[in-house]
């Protein structure tokens, strides 16, 4: 509640001085592109053009992904409680090397921030907390030197693949399999 | 309309690349076609490549729309890749493997191989031209206003590849839609155009004159050798192509495969024995394990794992420990081993059963058919010694190997060792890069690699004289194409007049040979040894009978010819009356 309070009463102040009007002008513009986000594509230089979309939620459509390239819906739900960990180790190397291949492919994903995680890092004047989340001692003085704790992830893509089945099949990720002898 | 675009198309073994450039940039900038395909049924994506597979569906498959074609019923691409697992007998793959192997007729229907009766099998040559026909569709998808065949296109083909497997895809890529002044480069020679690009002008200071430069190209399926030397023209540095090696079916593939065969008995050991489709996963492991293990600070063992297929994934999940040490041993002296300078290669049995299916080398050690390269090129008994080596093809993602090529390199010329060119090169897209950017060259006036043909080519002539009864007469191969003939050149033959029959097809045996470099046109050679001379396809023209009576003898030449594009043509001329007929390569079965 207090959020909304605080809104209101910005609204009027605004709304009553010129120069604070001004000030904050920049809010309501889109933010900067950051530096990093920033990224020549390696391939095609231009959009490729997709086939009309179908209904079917792309969530679908990456867990078939998941099923199809990693097994991961074999692997969740299998009972693993008899198993010993070098067992359960044993097949989550190679789930885990198809998962990084899959996720890399449609999302191309890399952390935020380059610096090594344990090294000093500074904040500096202007900060996105979408990018950067400050923890502990935090206060209103910058730049300020902390450690990077965590250097955070991003997608610098997303290219999901193209579902073109029919709406009666949407809900199916994998279909079973019968091999004819 | 003039073309916007260079286009540089590698049609692999195993992988085709498309790269574009637009053409008035001041330096051409190369990007790689996305190339929309099937993952599975239903299911689209963008790569930047196209496995070059093809499944022929069956009555019930449904799924296999693209943005492109509604109704479909075969699958190109990564899908078909994955069902080369799943469904092998109705998969296709190395269709590109076929077409250059003269043992079968390459418009026949004969793939997939050895499939049973009732799957609807296709020609080496119709399977080429699916695959360019996906390129083209995905161009067009993507750039509706740069119409593909007024393109300036430039498609890659083996330099091992002959004047009749040329022609082949050449035959496939016109039937697909490319325009008839697209341009043919061998793909070593395109892996060079990639590091020239690379290193724009600095490459007058990297190779000195007299320099020869050893290209290595390891592909999925074949080896690809060739040399190019740097000469001085006119106090100007150049490229010229020299000489190219014969048609190597051992690649990449070999090396996963050898991987997961030794780890297969692993299992064997611990008394696992891996079904059909544990071992296509296996392979799987062993490519990805075979990167890890082989990269510079590579663990000392890696664990193997295989999952358990349906939904028991971890309780069915078998593993064993992969050895770094044993990885190394097995790949880099099973394919790149030390060997002697007077290192031969092991022959391959030309036995019956060898000819039928593709004929995949015995010999897999490389550095064997390099230094056997190396010495068949030399017009003296020491092998031609090169300053520079370049690597191209996926294996040489793993420094290890590259490095192994330099060490046994090194270990034949030790006084003036070889040294590999430098540059970060993206390996797996080099060669479709290369051709982009060479047709940039081509019509910007960039750098070129001259060489001409690299073969020169043969017409068996039957010898007159005496007939002895049960005995063939004695067969003489005139030479038609010398060594090195220049593209866009063309040469009468001397010869004495060889008799034509009218309205009948004239059949001539043919010949290539890669060593034979001095033989200049209208040479006879009355005897030649096995290695000198390969056959190849026949050539045949039907004379029309046009003016002339049925069953006359019309007294030609012959005349050769190579394309501005790097095509072969022969003609027969009748002196007297200036009539021409073109011989065409017969790829059907001679009988």
């Amino acid at each position: 509640m207090g959020r909304f309070f605080f809104a209101i009463k910005t609204f009027f102040r605004i709304i009553g001085n010129q120069k604070l009007a001004e000030s904050i002008k920049h809010l309501s513009l889109d933010a900067p592109t950051p530096e990093a986000a920033v990224r020549i594509p390696p391939t095609s230089g231009r959009e490729v053009p997709k086939p009309v979309p179908k209904k079917r939620s792309d969530a679908l459509t990456l867990l078939e992904a998941l099923q199809r390239d990693a097994r991961l819906l074999d692997f969740i739900y299998e009972d693993i409680a008899g198993y010993s960990d070098a067992q359960v180790g044993a097949a989550v190397r190679e789930i885990h090397r198809g998962t990084h291949a899959i996720l890399n492919r449609i999302f191309d994903i890399a952390p935020v921030e380059t610096a090594l995680e344990g090294s000093p890092f500074e904040v500096k004047e202007q900060t996105d907390s979408a990018r950067l989340r400050l923890l502990g001692n935090v206060t209103n003085s910058r730049p300020v030197i902390g450690e990077l704790v965590h250097a955070g992830w991003q997608a610098r893509q997303c290219e999901l693949p193209t579902w073109t089945g029919t709406a009666h099949n949407e809900l199916i990720i994998a279909p079973a399999e019968v091999e004819i002898h | 309309m003039p073309p916007i675009y260079t286009i540089g198309i590698d049609l692999g073994t195993t992988n085709c690349v498309v790269s574009y450039a637009e053409l008035d940039a001041e330096t051409p900038v190369l990007q790689l076609l996305q190339i929309p395909q099937l993952i599975a049924s239903g299911t689209l994506e963008n790569r930047t490549s196209l496995p070059s597979f093809l499944y022929l569906g069956t009555a019930v498959d449904a799924g296999f729309e693209l943005p492109w074609a509604k109704q479909r019923d075969f699958v190109v691409g990564e899908f078909a890749r994955r069902q080369a697992a799943d469904v092998p007998d109705r998969t296709i793959g190395g269709a590109k493997s076929w077409l250059g192997h003269t043992a079968v007729d390459r418009h026949q229907n004969i793939l997939p191989w050895n499939a049973p009766e009732e799957v609807p099998k296709i020609s080496p040559v119709l399977a080429t031209q699916r695959y360019l026909e996906h390129l083209i569709a995905a161009w067009t998808h993507q750039f509706p206003e740069a119409a593909f065949a007024e393109q300036q296109i430039v498609l890659t083909v083996p330099a091992s590849f002959d004047a009749s497997a040329r022609e082949l895809t050449r035959e496939a890529a016109i039937a697909a839609g490319l325009p008839n002044e697209f341009v043919l480069l061998e793909e070593p020679q395109a892996a060079v155009y990639a590091w020239l690009a690379q290193t724009g002008d600095l490459w007058r200071k990297l190779l000195q004159v007299g320099d020869n430069l050893l290209v290595v190209d390891v592909g999925g399926g074949t080896t690809d050798l060739t040399l190019v030397s740097a000469t001085e023209t006119a106090g100007d540095l150049q490229l010229q192509r020299i000489a190219v090696g014969n048609h190597l079916l051992v690649g990449g593939d070999n090396m996963d495969l050898s991987l997961a065969h030794f780890v297969s008995t692993l299992f064997e050991e611990q008394g696992t024995s891996l079904d059909p489709w544990q071992s296509v996963s296996l392979w799987h492991s062993c490519r990805a394990a075979k990167e890890t293990l082989m990269a510079e600070a590579g663990p000392k063992k890696q664990k193997i794992s295989v999952l358990g297929r349906g939904r028991k994934l971890v309780g069915n999940t078998i593993s064993v420990e992969l050895d770094r040490e044993k990885t190394k041993e097995l790949l880099l002296d099973g394919f790149l081993p030390h060997c002697e300078i007077s290192a031969s290669v092991q022959k391959r049995r030309s036995s019956g059963f060898q000819q039928i299916g593709l004929p995949f080398e015995t010999e897999t050690a490389i550095t064997k058919h390099v230094i056997d390269f190396l010495r068949r090129h030399s017009s003296d008994d020491q092998p031609i010694q090169p300053k520079e080596i370049l690597v191209n093809g996926g294996v040489f993602k793993s420094p290890a190997l590259s490095a192994r090529l330099v060490e046994v390199l090194t270990s034949w010329f030790p006084d003036n060792p070889p040294r590999q060119l430098e540059g970060e090169r993206d390996l797996d897209h080099a060669v479709a890069r290369g051709a982009a950017y060479y047709g940039w060259c081509k019509i910007t006036g960039g750098i070129r690699i001259r060489g001409g043909t690299a073969r020169s080519y043969y017409v068996g002539i039957e010898t007159s004289g005496l007939a002895i009864p049960g005995a063939p007469r004695p067969l003489n191969a005139l030479c038609v194409v010398p060594h090195g003939m220049e593209e866009g050149t063309e040469t009468a033959v001397p010869s004495s007049d060889i008799g034509l029959v009218v309205g009948e097809p004239a059949h001539f045996r043919f010949f290539s040979s890669a060593t034979r470099k001095e033989d200049q046109p209208g040479q006879l050679l009355a005897r030649w040894s096995e290695e000198e001379l390969t056959e190849t396809d026949s050539m045949e023209a039907t004379l029309s009978a046009d003016g002339e009576e049925i069953g006359n003898y019309v007294p030609v030449t012959f005349e050769s010819k190579i394309t501005e594009l790097g095509m072969f043509e022969l003609w027969c001329v009748n002196n007297s009356t200036d009539k021409r007929w073109k011989l065409e390569f017969s790829v059907r079965d001679d009988d």
